[in-house]
């Protein structure tokens, strides 16, 4: 397991499709092959209203909104990783797949959203020791939201390391929307060890990024950016 | 066989008795002395005499019996005279043998002892072989020696002659040849050094560099393998034969360094190109480094050179000033300066 990057690739004008077209030229330019596809999932449980008490700030009075995040995968195809999200803190757990089955049970605590499902999928390349996946964002409902990449570099796991020749890779095809200071979840971590817990929740704060960005409505419509994600699930 | 006994015998006893005055003479004044010899020519013919009289005594003896059966043919009164006279006959050779025994004895009982096997060499045990074929091989031993010691004596004088004269192939001053032969003699015996040698090296080289780790292990024998750690870089596992680096193989960090046994996988490469290419260059740079004379030097000089890659993702090539170029870090090294190349940019 290396040091994984996740980028957000500006689509401004909702192109979709056509930017993850350009990627995938720019990719096999610097010699990438494709190899296979990928999907990471993002589910979200609100906690019910009648254990709010459990979060009750003590002294303050206030009630904190705890989320339960439940993500997959490909990469890790036998591992659920669960995430409770609380203001300034997040408890990660890798579970196995059976984790899904346990969820049910849970569902006088948590109650799912359905409509705050989201999920990106794409192509994944190989590059030498990079392994670049290209996907694109959606929402349940099938509402496009944007491009993420993530990049992972396998032959170093320390971020410290290896930033410079990530940011020169990224850059190599993302151009200058890449910034030169490392993301803030790397530069938190940025002497630590990285592993695939850090992947997924560098996923989860990118999706939550989404999810805040869909505040404002999406004015493009969806028969366009939809076959640009059915295309990019397919294997090319 | 009587026949040859007898003469034999006749041959025999006439040499003592020509040779007997002298060496009973010389043999006493010579107890104790080394044998000469003359000594034991002397000798030889006592023993010859013993045997020729004991011989007579054995033959006088047989007559006599024959002598008998025919005397029972014959008339009986002359029996008694004939037996007298073989009496006689027979104690005179008997005092006669019982004479020369003693003087044998006397004759050995001066020889002094040889001491040991000592004085003998290879060449005259050579000589003593009783093999008829094998006889002429002393000789030509003999030969092979005295030419190999005129071949000595020769060069010698030669080596003698040419040093007085100062003729060298360059009549420059080289300041290289000069240092060479201020060096301490040549240490041509790298492969067999103690291990507390090999650990001492490893240690002090430990010391050296604070961010790299090594761990000496012996696996296989006397032999030590060196695990390298360099940060939270790479691994190496580095083969040595006695002092000299024999192989070298570079991994990731994360890659397993133990095989499905559980001991050291000294062979399995990186499943990583950037390591392989590393792996690559770390052989080049070992046959680079590699100094039969200064074997502590060259490990010395490999680890330094292997220590430069603690940059090897962050650092930007020399020569086209990027950090990736395809799809690769730098990963080559130059070896005197220790500034990072990629492969293609390499001066």
């Amino acid at each position: 397991m290396g040091v994984t990057v996740l980028q957000t690739f500006p689509d401004a004008f909702r192109y979709g499709y056509k930017e993850v077209e350009k990627l995938h030229t720019r990719i096999a330019h610097l010699g990438a092959q494709p190899n296979g596809v990928f999907q990471v999932d993002c589910d979200t449980y609100y906690m019910n209203q009648q254990n709010s008490q459990f979060n009750d700030i003590p002294g303050s009075g206030s009630t904190v909104n705890k989320k339960l995040h439940i993500l997959h995968n490909t990469e890790t195809p036998a591992s659920t990783y669960a995430i409770i999200e609380s203001p300034g803190k997040q408890v990660t757990l890798c579970a196995d797949l059976m984790f899904d089955l346990l969820l049910p049970r849970l569902s006088h605590m948590y109650t799912a959203k359905k409509n705050l499902k989201v999920e990106t999928k794409g192509t994944r390349f190989t590059v030498s020791d990079f392994i670049v996946k290209i996907g694109s964002v959606s929402m349940s409902s099938g509402q496009y939201k944007g491009i993420l990449v993530e990049v992972e570099y396998l032959a170093c796991s320390v971020p410290a390391l290896c930033w410079p020749i990530l940011r020169e890779f990224l850059q190599s095809f993302m151009g200058f929307c890449v910034s030169s200071q490392p993301p803030p979840y790397l530069q938190a971590r940025f002497q630590q060890v990285q592993g695939p817990q850090d992947t997924m929740q560098q996923y989860l704060e990118k999706f939550n990024e989404f999810r805040e960005s869909s505040a404002y409505p999406v004015t493009g419509s969806l028969s366009a950016s939809q076959p640009g994600t059915t295309s990019t699930s397919t294997p090319s | 066989m009587a026949t040859t006994d007898a003469s034999t015998t006749g041959s025999c006893s006439s040499m003592p008795t020509s040779n007997r005055p002298d060496p009973n003479t010389s043999g006493g004044a010579m107890a104790g002395a080394a044998p000469t010899p003359e000594k034991l020519a002397a000798c030889l013919s006592y023993l010859r005499a013993v045997r020729g009289s004991a011989t007579q005594f054995f033959a006088l003896l047989a007559q006599q019996g024959e002598g008998s059966e025919n005397l029972m043919l014959f008339d009986v009164s002359t029996k008694k005279e004939e037996q007298a006279d073989t009496e006689t006959k027979i104690k005179t050779v008997l005092d006669d043998l019982m004479k020369n025994v003693k003087t044998l004895q006397c004759e050995v009982s001066s020889l002094s002892p040889i001491v040991g096997n000592s004085t003998q060499s290879n060449l005259d045990l050579l000589s003593l072989d009783p093999a008829t074929d094998k006889q002429q091989l002393h000789h030509q031993l003999r030969q092979c020696y005295i030419w190999m010691d005129k071949v000595y004596n020769y060069s010698t004088m030669s080596h003698m002659l040419i040093g007085h004269s100062h003729l060298n192939r360059s009549q420059m001053p080289n300041p290289l040849s000069v240092s060479k032969r201020r060096r301490p003699p040549a240490i041509s015996n790298n492969v067999n050094v103690p291990q507390q040698q090999v650990d001492a090296l490893i240690l002090s080289i430990n010391k050296q560099f604070q961010d790299m780790m090594l761990t000496v292990s012996r696996p296989m024998g006397s032999n030590a393998i060196v695990q390298v750690t360099l940060g939270q870089l790479l691994r190496g596992v580095i083969t040595l034969r006695g002092l000299l680096i024999e192989a070298v193989l570079i991994r990731g960090y994360n890659e397993s360094f133990l095989d499905h046994q559980g001991r050291e996988d000294i062979f399995k490469p990186s499943q990583l190109a950037v390591f392989q290419r590393v792996t690559d260059n770390a052989s080049a740079a070992m046959l680079h480094f590699c100094s039969p004379y200064l074997a502590d030097l060259s490990i010395r000089s490999f680890f330094t050179w292997l220590h430069s890659f603690s940059n090897l993702f962050t650092e930007p090539c020399t020569k086209c000033n990027c950090t990736v170029s395809n799809n690769s870090p730098p990963t080559w090294r130059e070896f005197r300066t220790l500034l990072p190349y990629h492969q293609h940019c390499r001066p």
